[in-house]
């Protein structure tokens, strides 16, 4: 968190790539559910077709985290203090999905003493679906 | 008292869901953490404070919590999440989280929720605010334990 990059105007951020599987599913409803393992439309096939989905899918609030842990590394005190995130979920996750967060520079702007990056983000499965997208901003000294 | 259902019709606009205070600990670091596959030691020795920290999405669920303690919920799909984050979220400090619905409306032929999650720390600052949209349409064969 101490090693903030330094950006230059028009840069986007790496790419980042994570196997949203079975197991790491599983980790993340334990998060939400104190550590418990429960069936639900995230983890279980039937269930998930009960609510009209063709099978489990992986909750939207699990990728969003990686969202926020790059922009956190990236621009450090400026995310935390000053940073946004505004997504849409177009698309579910399945369990086995890879997906690829992608970060393309939007905007730069003067904010207060500082200069505020704003980035289009998306996500897209391995088959080049976007599941998400939105907006994610942090600043930065001058 | 039986909890009411997740539905429409026991929800309105302004209507204040819940409110709690939660300490978070280094095994909530942790968990998160580990449930997401993120190295620790980035919040608990690299943090940019005098002190650890947590990462700023910590409170990921604690919106659909604290729904969970006031109303029965069997399912929750979220169309859209935005965060904005204002301070640094300290471990073994004391935060205030309170749930609001922000708007309440119908299209293509579903009902539709915002809501609203605010911290603030204990100096009464905010911390985080968080809306979540999701569909209302959800009922209780969806989910059991």
């Amino acid at each position: 968190m101490n090693n903030e990059r330094s950006l230059n105007p028009n840069d986007s951020l790496d790419s980042t790539r994570y196997e949203i599987g079975h197991e790491e599913i599983k980790n993340f409803n334990r998060l939400v559910t104190e550590g418990k393992d429960t069936k639900n439309i995230h983890t279980d096939d039937a269930i998930a077709q009960k609510a009209g989905l063709p099978r489990a899918v992986a909750t939207g609030r699990h990728p969003v985290c990686f969202i926020a842990e790059e922009m956190t590394k990236v621009f450090g005190k400026g995310f935390i203090e000053n940073g946004n995130l505004d997504v849409k979920f177009i698309k579910p996750i399945f369990p086995g999905d890879t997906i690829k967060i992608k970060f393309e520079f939007y905007a730069k702007e003067a904010f207060q003493e500082f200069e505020k990056f704003t980035f289009n983000v998306s996500i897209k499965n391995q088959d080049g679906e976007t599941v998400t997208k939105g907006i994610t901003s942090g600043i930065k000294t001058k | 008292m039986e909890k009411p259902d997740f539905s429409w019709e026991n929800l309105n606009i302004g209507m204040i869901i819940g409110e709690r205070k939660i300490t978070l600990t280094q095994d909530s670091l942790s968990n998160y953490c580990n449930a997401l596959g993120l190295q620790e030691t980035f919040y608990s020795t690299g943090s940019p404070y005098r002190n650890p920290i947590a990462p700023p999405m910590i409170f990921v669920n604690d919106l659909l919590a604290i729904y969970d303690q006031n109303f029965k919920r069997f399912g929750t799909i979220h169309a859209a999440l935005s965060y904005e984050f204002y301070a640094p979220i300290f471990l073994d400090k004391i935060y205030h989280q309170k749930v609001t619905v922000s708007d309440l409306f119908i299209k293509r032929q579903k009902g539709w929720i915002i809501s609203e999650l605010m911290i603030r720390n204990e100096e009464e600052k905010e911390v985080v605010r968080s809306l979540h949209t999701s569909v209302l349409s959800l009922t209780r064969e969806h989910q059991s334990n």
